[in-house]
């Protein structure tokens, strides 16, 4: 019997056979190999004319040309710039949206393909606060370092186009480089080198020129304005568009990312910061010696809550050892500029709350420290510089939003959320840390607080909290209006995709800071020795209340942001 | 050295240009001629491998290390695709990677798929088939097949089953693709014989698609036409604005299912024009003067009333064929899939034939295919013909086949099988009871899909043979047999233009999993016949002898002499007999005028238009079109869902266009959710009102699972094949309580 009618007749040894055959490789043995020694790659010949063949001179550089006449929406470049890049399983640096339009007589589809547009001014590199971003003297190339960058991730709010994508595994964020390394040697990026009817190629463009087209102009129907980074890619065609061609997705709105890090970072942050300042004004305005006592008290809790914050904003970074570079971009970028402003803060609150404790460290050390510590003016001029240095810092996160340039995130917008958040937590922590701090050092003395801090400032807690919420609430006007603003928009995702959020954010807000405080306040006029500790209770109902609200807030903040961006869709 | 300097070091900490994370994406030469290639995956060798999606048959340039494919480029010299590819082959890698891969057999036990060892799996797969023949008969089990493996693979299952298991039933699911083109051919030509090479689209001087969106169902073959250089004159024939259409120059969107009375009225006043070939009909034809007197009633009236084409617009089309000096017709799925498909397919190549339009440059009646290997399968699965396009009642055909495989004659059935609906009709009467799917997903792709559900739990026992085991039919499945996929495993497909190309083993299959081919050389071995297939050892083995069946019929490959030779050719098309010393890289049938009817000639046929079974009514007011929704989806999404990159690229929910002043009306928004409502099923999907649909007339993307839920099981009486185009439904906004 010959092997191969052995294994016929025993199953078993066939199945071994069959299971080993199956793993072994052989295509490389029994095919030929074409251009074994090639360096030079054969597709040249289809994309030699769509590439310049010299380098830009001075005033130009090199930029994408998209034929839409040509494209018709295959979507080849997302993959080909996805495989012959080698980026990560789900990491695309390329994108292709549909713009639809027209009438019942002739409707009208174009697709869009968009990568980086490689901006005169680019955004992304504006706001790095590590100067991760390089545009190239010579291509224009706007380049990203991926070894430098700490993954703070500013440059993905900052750039209009979303073109920078953050990859979790390493911590960075990457982007199109118009495949330099293979224009460098005149091969063709990889989507020119991948599309089927040639619509994408690169051209030099004349920098002037991009400056003076980008004035009031977008790159495309209903992409930002080209005015804020002076993007230089062109989409040509030979036929006119409808008035109203929209992006498929221009309707369907998409909650964005919440970036939690940086809501906890934002809310406690000026917490922190409000609750110095309150407290730095009441002391500045009432001389009661209750209050002098009480100020140790407070400032750690103020203190304890701002180092909270700038740990959690730690979080939102890729790779927070190299954190310490964020002071290169101080020229340009406000996120540098927040986080030298917050660590001015911190220094500043570290070194006032240690004038409080002067005595206690004295005896637990030994030593004796200088008198002029001591002395009241120091502690109360260094409070006034906590707080000042702390509203920079706050005014330094309103610019990184406004810097944004999104109509939601406008610096009157953002301020008045941001600062608003710093009067009203202000309020509510001193509040708290009043009743606390009399309640487990001096008891006896919990009568007195009431009538210093509790009812003044339970009174100017209301006043804050409806003030800002209602303010906050004006936005929901804009639902009744026929333009698709993006305010209106806001507004749809609110009350649509995060209304969980939004009827959080409003409840938690009006109980907390307004409809406890109010009880509050009552109850702290005719204070007695049982209720007082009734007051503790709903003081921290209050705080946690108004806390989470502000949470929701500042979540709705990012997570309901709309702006203006590249023709999306599939 | 490279050891860093202190200062280095130093200007490091403060800006680094360079270290690990951007040599993660530094490039490098790859070689073989393929430019600048990822450092981590640089090839060092690469091989091509045809496409494994569409009919397309791009050639992929498969880039190996150690054997094993890492990455891939389109083959920039394959004549296909001439390095080009659309996104489903750029990510042809991922779905291999997916991690719900089949990677051992599984049985049902209570209900739910557990791991058993092949020798479990084979035994009971044997015990279970055989014992429901012996209760039930030989013909109570039954396969449906695909257009998704190789030619040599299909050869064997419908071989086994037929010849070795005794089944006579056994179809496809290219039968819900290519049916109708292949009957339309075989009665107009005398054989399924699609005449056209790709080059056909680069040298027509007037293309006319209907029924057929190649922007980005066909995206390589719209490469092809983008090369025209005759500036040509393009044509869309289709009741919706589809992406070709608007590429095109001129766009008919004809009402639903009014095709077949709207090409006799074109033929009708091409003749009035006097813009017809006597000579050509005269030597090559028959039946012309039958269908003249037919389509005298399709007057620019009765044409204008049916498919809502004005008068003005019909003379114009008519104009553009007559001034055509190579015009070609291209259609695909909305031709195919209607309940009188073969006769519009032929209704097309009977204009064709009278205006002269065949065997030249540019021209032809052309249908375009759906999968990867769809011709294989129309000419190798032993289904709808004897191996290699022959008659199963012929008994020199038997014979001849016989003698070939060297199996006895009395094995081979000498009558077809059912068709897969009548498959279906089967198991929900009783007379099938034992079902092996291969390679298909038909609890998401029938026709009804609900139906087709309810019917599958008649069957005894049902074994799903597939990559994944996650499928919604392996889900149904009693058994579940792990398949290696494509690019692991050898053999050919066969493509559009009848190019047989070469698949290679790159890829190690997961686990225990076995190529179809070697399944099936382990069913036979444990049913008890593996005597009759003692030559069918490896898969080109099995080609040789396909290649000997093929001898002295249309599709003879006798010339190719082994796989080596396909791939040195960049694939070759049908025919290549014997003896051919040297062929052009792209040729096209009937060049010679020379058909396959025993007289040489072609026939005209054609029908009364019926009207479909299902047309809107009052209540159920829209008709419901269907279609591909993106590039970068794949039929049931089997594979295409298992690669990010191509899921981000197509919506994630089902969607459905309205007309967008009827949405106005009745104040549905866009991407709201909305009832689609057929009287076969209720779905949601998201509403995307836009132009390119007609007031009255809706369109789903077909890959997603809720489309079949809608759709109405008629089939072109001809071809078997289901219609899946248009069905009646009606739209309802969802109200706040629901």
């Amino acid at each position: 019997m010959s092997a191969e009618a052995k294994i016929l007749v025993d199953k078993q040894a066939l199945l071994g056979h069959l299971l080993q055959e199956q793993q072994e490789l052989t295509a490389v043995e029994e095919f030929s190999q074409r251009h074994e020694n090639k360096e030079i790659p054969v597709q040249q010949k289809y994309y030699e004319s769509l590439i310049p063949l010299t380098q830009p001179k001075e005033g130009q550089q090199f930029a994408f040309k998209v034929n839409l006449d040509a494209c018709t929406g295959c979507k080849a470049c997302v993959t080909a710039c996805h495989n012959l890049n080698g980026l990560d399983e789900d990491e695309t640096w390329r994108n292709v949206g549909i713009l639809r339009g027209g009438n019942k007589e002739e409707s009208n589809q174009q697709h869009v393909t968009s990568a980086c547009h490689h901006c005169l001014d680019p955004a992304c590199s504006n706001g790095c606060p590590v100067n991760a971003y390089d545009k190239d003297p010579v291509t224009g190339i706007v380049k990203h370092l991926d070894d430098q960058c700490i993954g703070c991730q500013y440059c993905i709010l900052k750039c209009p186009y979303e073109v920078p994508k953050y990859n979790k595994r390493l911590g960075i964020v990457r982007k199109c480089d118009m495949c330099t390394h293979r224009l460098e040697v005149g091969e063709a990026p990889a989507c020119v080198q991948s599309c089927p009817t040639s619509a994408i190629s690169i051209q030099i463009v004349d920098k002037e020129t991009v400056l003076e087209e980008s004035q009031d102009s977008a790159v495309i129907s209903g992409a930002p304005s080209s005015e804020y980074t002076q993007p230089t890619t062109s989409y040509v065609s030979t036929k006119p568009m409808q008035k109203n061609m929209l992006s498929s997705d221009y309707y369907s709105l998409e909650p964005q990312h919440s970036h939690p890090p940086l809501v906890g970072m934002l809310v406690l942050t000026q917490l922190s910061i409000g609750a110095f300042s309150v407290d730095v004004l009441i002391n500045l305005l009432q001389t009661n010696p209750l209050i002098s006592e009480m100020q140790p008290f407070h400032s750690v809790v103020a203190l304890c809550l701002g180092f909270l914050a700038l740990s959690v904003s730690v979080l939102h970074i890729g790779r927070p050892q190299y954190a310490y570079r964020a002071l290169l971009g101080l020229r340009q970028s406000w996120l540098s500029r927040e986080i030298l402003g917050f660590n001015i803060f911190a220094g500043l609150a570290t070194a006032y709350a240690t004038l409080f404790w002067l005595g206690p460290i004295e005896n637990f050390t030994g030593l004796t420290l200088p008198e002029f510590l001591k002395d009241p003016q120091l502690r109360s001029g260094l409070g006034i510089a906590v707080a000042l240095s702390g509203i920079l810092g706050i005014f330094c996160s309103i610019m990184i939003y406004d810097d944004c340039k999104k109509e939601l995130w406008r610096g009157s917008i953002t301020g008045l959320k941001f600062f608003g958040t710093a009067v009203c937590l202000g309020l509510t922590t001193i509040l708290l840390a009043s009743l606390a701090g009399v309640a487990l050092l001096k008891p006896d003395n919990a009568m007195d607080v009431h009538k210093v801090y509790t009812s003044k400032l339970a009174l100017l807690m209301v006043v804050a909290f409806s003030a800002k919420i209602a303010w906050e609430a004006m936005i929901f006007r804009h639902l009744k209006t026929p333009t698709y603003s993006m305010f209106k928009r806001s507004a749809l995702l609110m009350v649509n995709h995060l209304s969980k959020a939004t009827k959080m954010r409003f409840a938690f807000g009006v109980l907390g800071g307004v409809i406890l405080p109010l009880i509050i306040y009552f109850a702290s006029l005719s204070a007695n020795a049982t209720s007082s500790s009734v007051i503790l209770y709903m003081a921290i109902a209050s705080f946690v209340l108004a806390l989470a609200g502000e949470f929701c807030e500042r979540f709705l903040f990012f997570a309901a942001v709309v702006s203006k961006r590249m023709p999306g869709g599939s | 050295m490279s050891e860093t300097s202190l200062k280095d070091k130093i200007s490091n900490m403060i800006r680094q240009w360079e270290g690990p994370l951007t040599r993660e994406l530094l490039l490098q030469p790859g070689s073989f001629g393929l430019g600048k290639v990822p450092e981590r995956m640089k090839p060092d060798a690469t091989t091509t491998v045809v496409c494994g999606f569409c009919s397309t048959g791009c050639g992929l340039n498969l880039h190996l290390k150690e054997g094993e494919a890492v990455n891939l480029t389109p083959d920039t010299e394959y004549p296909v695709n001439l390095g080009m590819a659309c996104p489903k082959g750029w990510e042809a890698i991922a779905p291999l990677k997916a991690n719900d891969r089949a990677t051992t057999p599984y049985v049902k036990k209570n209900g739910k798929l557990v791991p058993v060892s092949w020798h479990d799996a084979m035994t009971t797969f044997v015990d279970k088939f055989k014992g429901i023949q012996q209760k039930y008969g030989n013909e109570s089990v039954a396969f449906l097949g695909t257009g998704q493996i190789t030619m040599e693979e299909l050869a064997f299952l419908g071989s086994l089953t037929k010849f070795g298991m005794n089944m006579l039933h056994g179809d496809g699911n290219t039968r819900q693709c290519m049916a109708t083109a292949v009957v339309s051919y075989k009665q107009s030509f005398g054989f399924d014989a699609p005449p056209y090479s790709y080059k056909d689209f680069e040298e027509s001087d007037t293309l006319i698609f209907v029924g057929a969106n190649p922007c980005i169902a066909h995206p390589i073959m719209w490469e092809r036409v983008h090369l025209n250089k005759n500036n040509p004159e393009i044509i869309v024939v289709d009741p919706r604005k589809t992406e070709t259409a608007v590429a095109a120059d001129q766009h008919y969107p004809i009402t639903p299912k009014s095709d077949l009375a709207f090409f006799y009225g074109i033929a009708n006043q091409l003749v009035e024009k006097g813009c017809i070939n006597q000579e050509y009909i005269d030597k090559y034809t028959n039946g012309f003067d039958g269908y003249l007197e037919h389509i005298k009633k399709f007057t620019p009236e009765v044409v204008e009333k049916e498919s809502g084409i004005s008068i003005e617009q019909q003379a114009k089309l008519v104009d553009t064929i007559a001034k055509g000096k190579r015009v070609s017709f291209w259609w695909t799925m909305g031709v195919n899939q209607s309940h009188e498909g073969v006769r519009v397919a032929q209704s097309m190549i009977n204009i064709a034939l009278m205006t002269g339009n065949l065997g030249r440059p540019g021209t032809g009646a052309n249908s375009i295919t759906g999968q990867c290997n769809a011709m294989g399968s129309r000419l190798f699965s032993n289904t709808t013909n004897l191996l290699g396009g022959h008659d199963f009642a012929n008994p020199e055909h038997r014979e001849k086949v016989a003698k070939i495989l060297d199996i006895p004659v009395d094995v081979i059935p000498d009558k077809l099988g059912w068709a897969y609906d009548q498959i279906v009709e089967g198991i929900s009467q009783g007379k099938i009871k034992g079902l092996w799917v291969i390679a298909t997903n038909s609890a998401h792709s029938w026709i009804n899909q609900k139906g087709f559900r309810d019917v599958i739990e008649n069957l005894d026992y049902l074994v799903v043979q597939d990559m994944y085991h996650t499928t919604e039919t392996a889900e149904l499945a009693d058994m579940v047999l792990p398949a290696a996929a494509w690019a692991e495993k050898d053999g050919i497909f066969i493509n559009s233009e009848r190019r047989l190309g070469l698949v290679k083993k790159v890829r190690k299959a997961p686990g225990d999993a076995l190529s179809d081919f070697n399944i099936f050389r382990l069913v036979a071995s444990y049913w008890g016949c593996a005597e009759l297939f003692t030559k069918w050892t490896s898969a080109e083995a099995v080609f040789q002898l396909l290649k000997q069946c093929s001898k002295g019929q249309p599709c003879d490959i006798t010339g190719i002499k082994d796989y080596r030779m396909l791939d040195d050719n960049g694939g070759i098309q049908w025919p290549l007999p014997e003896g051919t010393e040297s062929f052009e890289r792209e040729r096209r049938l009937f060049e010679d005028n020379k058909f396959y009817h025993a007289d040489g000639k072609a026939k005209f046929l054609y029908e009364e238009p019926a009207k479909p079974l299902e047309v809107p009514c009052e209540e159920y007011d829209h008709w419901l079109l269907t279609g591909r929704g993106t590039s970068s989806q794949w039929h049931t999404q089997t594979r295409t869902k298992k690669s990010s990159v191509l899921r981000k690229l197509y919506p994630n929910d089902v969607y459905v266009e309205i007309n967008a002043s009827e949405a106005r009306k009745k104040g549905i928004e866009a991407s709201e959710w909305i009832w689609v409502i057929s009287r076969r099923g209720k779905i949601k999907a998201r509403a995307c009102p836009c132009y390119h649909v007609k007031e009255g007339q809706v369109f789903m993307p077909m890959h997603y699972g809720e489309t079949n839920m809608l759709t109405f099981p008629s089939f072109d009486k001809y071809s078997r094949q289901p219609s899946y185009k248009a069905c009646a439904v009606k739209i309802k906004k969802e109200e706040y309580w629901e």
